[in-house]
């Protein structure tokens, strides 16, 4: 048998748990904007029901509804999508941060018109100079001509390997921001642990965390396992990087046989083996500054190339020839550094002698043909229409090696858009599952004040009864 | 499914950097002129372009190195001819001579013409163009012909030049000789303008020989010996001429070809690398209008939430 005040508390419990209501409505709303949010919805179901006791039987013949309650607050979350999402972040990165570097690179001056128009330039030199070896003047142009050839061809290498160490730069900076999410996580983890273990459900605390392994997931393809009481284990290629309260940072190790740019290992194993990381900004720049097939270090090894090979082709037909003076020809360019042809190619020091150098251009085939035989040079301007470097004549080599960094270009663009729209795509359908929607919140409010009113009226009619009794003894 | 407020904005961000985006993209094909500015834009025009540039280039060297040419050839055609115009004059002094009603005098007169043309001929053989001795071969910095003298007159000349065959490309792998060496002893291959060995004549000689011969009133040399001589050198010359008349017409021919040629690589070039203006200026007035609606639309879309209508 129940009593009035039966029906005062079940009132109390209904505005309490309409006001919990309102309280998770009015989080949510303030919360419509916040990055990781996952819509919270207060579960309302009825408390547990009394048994009357009976005379025949200890089970209940009726039950007694005893009110409502906020039996727990839902997180909407959608570990498949939010999976799928956290996959592609580190996809996207990758193609994002190839797609800034490599663009940097393309728009270059030098790749648009500087090379092309040099070789020309050089190549019509030699034959200005095979029409009129006695010229001094001409002599003078095809120095100067592959002077600026030389300077173009340093001028490309240098920002290849400028690049290069730029992204480097970057990569250490990565790993310093990757180190802090890792202890943000570990931080986040922890204190989930402590609170889910004393039984409640820490909803914004996991958010927290979920943005934390997502912004991870951009430098790296971490995983992810489950633990008891809502804790996480975090791996980067097979290593447990957060753990039971412990976190392993990364670390850039310089590798003396890569120009001391850095290898990125684990910090409590610097001599092992190298991150095994598979994708993310991370992947995305080791790729670009060390792929020899289509990274920066790919592109300077074909200037490289370019360059071995052209200065070589040039000296071999110089020094056949003779020059002015009738002396059997020196190297035009000066011989080829092996360790960087490109940076150093440069006319050699004796051509560049402003009075001396000039005389030193090997123009005659033969010493008794000086000054008339111009055939030497125009073996060397000949050049310009042979297979110097493997099957590529100096200007078709330049020209594939420019159109093939427009198509990785274009190619890296094409997928990072793709990319992007389907990121979008799967954005949308998350924020479909978890997101906050003002107009549905808005009516939620509306609901519960209603239910609110309804439940103060129920105890202030209580109330009246109470009053009424009282009122009946004197 | 179920839109929420992030979605709408998400997709309307979205839409408005898509269309700034392109927008940006025309405006800068419409400011540059160009619809290729970095390789990406189109990987196999840069290639075209690469080769077309290059190949425009070499035709434009190959139309410069005809005029040098041909300024060459022009200039020895000229100085060939009036040479030939002198040997007509030498022919009309033979005849002259040989009418057999000479006296010695009027024969020594004659033979000063003769030395007169003569010694015209050495300048002629030693003619210059752009610094360079003609008929020298390859020792184009070396007077070619230098004469002997004995008693005030010529009797003998020393070539100091080489038979080298001076070559100028005119068109791929493609070269043309634009110098006659001006006595072939060395080689006798190659033609010899004044002395050729393999054809057995000589100008000098033979001049010299008809004014000793008219100067020593020994007609029978000079209408038996010295005129044959001289004609069958005028013959030789003509040869030459000839040739010469050939090369310079073939290399005014492909001089021509050349133009067009380039022309239409020209064209090429314009029609990958450069915008069609209005098409481009049309793109981008269209990209401008969507851009605008796209962003009034946001504005007005995304204002209205169910808490304006809660009392």
């Amino acid at each position: 048998m129940s009593s009035l005040f039966f029906g005062i508390e079940l009132g109390r419990r209904a505005l309490s748990a309409f006001r919990q209501a309102i309280d998770t409505t009015g989080h949510n709303v303030s919360n419509v904007n916040t990055p990781g949010y996952h819509l919270q919805s207060p579960i309302l179901s009825s408390t547990d029901p009394y048994a009357m006791p009976s005379l025949s039987q200890t089970m209940g013949a009726y039950q007694m509804g005893t009110g409502v309650e906020v039996s727990k607050i839902n997180r909407h979350y959608d570990s498949a999508i939010e999976m799928r999402i956290r996959e592609l972040l580190s996809t996207q990165e990758n193609y994002n941060v190839n797609a800034q570097f490599l663009s940097q690179i393309e728009s270059i001056n030098s790749l648009q018109s500087g090379v092309s128009q040099t070789i020309n330039d050089f190549f019509n030199a030699f034959q200005e100079v095979s029409n009129n070896p006695e010229s001094v003047t001409n002599r003078t142009v095809v120095i100067q001509k592959g002077v600026a050839l030389s300077q173009e061809v340093n001028y490309l290498a240098k920002t290849l390997i400028n690049t290069r160490s730029d992204v480097n730069d970057y990569i250490k900076q990565n790993i310093t921001e990757a180190n802090d999410l890792l202890k943000q996580v570990r931080d986040l983890n922890s204190l989930i642990k402590v609170v889910s273990g004393a039984g409640d459900a820490p909803n914004d605390l996991l958010d927290q965390r979920d943005v934390a392994i997502n912004e991870l997931r951009k430098y790296a393809d971490v995983q992810v396992s489950d633990q008891a009481n809502n804790g996480i284990i975090v791996y980067i290629g097979g290593r447990a990087v957060v753990q039971d309260d412990e976190y392993l940072t990364l670390t850039g190790v310089p590798n003396a046989a890569n120009s001391n740019y850095v290898d990125i290992k684990f910090s409590d194993d610097l001599a092992g083996p190298n991150a095994t990381i598979l994708d993310g900004k991370l992947k995305g720049l080791i790729d670009l500054r060390d792929d020899t097939s289509k990274g920066l270090l790919f592109y300077k090894q074909q200037v490289d190339t370019f360059a071995s090979s052209f200065i070589t082709a040039v000296n071999t037909a110089h020094t056949a020839g003779f020059d002015l003076n009738g002396v059997a020809g020196v190297n035009f360019f000066s011989p080829v550094v092996a360790a960087e042809p490109a940076l150093n190619m440069q006319v050699d020091a004796p051509l560049l002698n402003a009075l001396n150098g000039p005389s030193l251009v090997a123009a005659a085939s033969a010493a008794a043909n000086v000054p008339g035989d111009g055939s030497n040079a125009l073996a060397i301007a000949r050049l310009a229409t042979t297979a110097v470097i493997g099957t590529f004549t100096p200007s078709d080599f330049m020209a594939q090696f420019v159109s093939n960094l427009g198509a990785n270009v274009k190619d890296i663009n094409a997928k990072k858009t793709a990319t992007d729209n389907l990121m979008i795509g799967l954005e949308n359908i998350r924020d479909s599952i978890s997101g906050v929607s003002l107009d549905s919140e808005a009516t939620y409010l509306t609901q519960y004040e209603k239910a609110f009113q309804a439940a103060a009226k129920i105890v202030s009619m209580y109330d009246g009864m109470i009053q009424d009794v009282l009122d009946m003894v004197q | 499914m179920r839109i929420t407020n992030r979605i709408s904005h998400r997709i309307l961000l979205n839409d408005i950097q898509n269309s700034y985006d392109l927008m940006a993209k025309y405006q800068h094909q419409v400011s540059s002129g160009k619809r290729i500015n970095v390789p990406s834009d189109d990987p196999v025009g840069v290639s075209r372009l690469f080769w077309l540039n290059s190949a425009t280039s070499q035709i434009t060297q190959y139309m410069s190195n005809i005029d040098i040419a041909l300024d060459e050839m022009k200039g020895s055609s000229e100085y060939l001819d009036s040479v030939q115009d002198s040997l007509l004059r030498v022919k009309e002094i033979q005849i002259q001579a040989a009418n057999g009603m000479n006296t010695q005098e009027q024969l020594n007169t004659l033979a000063y013409q003769v030395d007169a043309i003569l010694k015209n001929l050495v300048t002629t053989s030693n003619q210059t163009i752009n610094n360079k001795y003609l008929y020298a071969g390859f020792k184009t910095g070396t007077v070619p012909f230098t004469p002997t003298y004995a008693g005030g007159f010529i009797n003998g000349m020393t070539y100091n030049g080489d038979v080298g065959q001076r070559n100028i490309e005119i068109n791929s792998g493609l070269t043309v000789t634009v110098n006659f060496a001006g006595d072939n002893t060395a080689a006798p291959g190659s033609p010899g303008v004044f002395v050729d060995t393999a054809s057995g004549v000589n100008v000098f000689t033979a001049l010299i020989n008809m004014r000793d011969d008219l100067f020593a009133g020994n007609l029978n040399n000079v209408t038996g010996v010295d005129a044959p001589a001289v004609s069958s050198y005028v013959t030789h010359l003509q040869s030459l001429i000839g040739m010469q008349a050939v090369q310079i017409d073939e290399m005014e021919n492909l001089k021509d070809n050349h133009t067009d040629d380039k022309l239409f690589k020209t064209n090429l070039r314009v029609s990958i690398e450069e915008i069609d203006a209005a098409e481009a200026i049309s793109n981008l007035s269209n990209q401008e209008v969507a851009y605008k609606a796209a962003l009034q639309v946001g504005s007005q879309v995304s204002q209205i939430t169910m808490f304006d209508f809660l009392k």
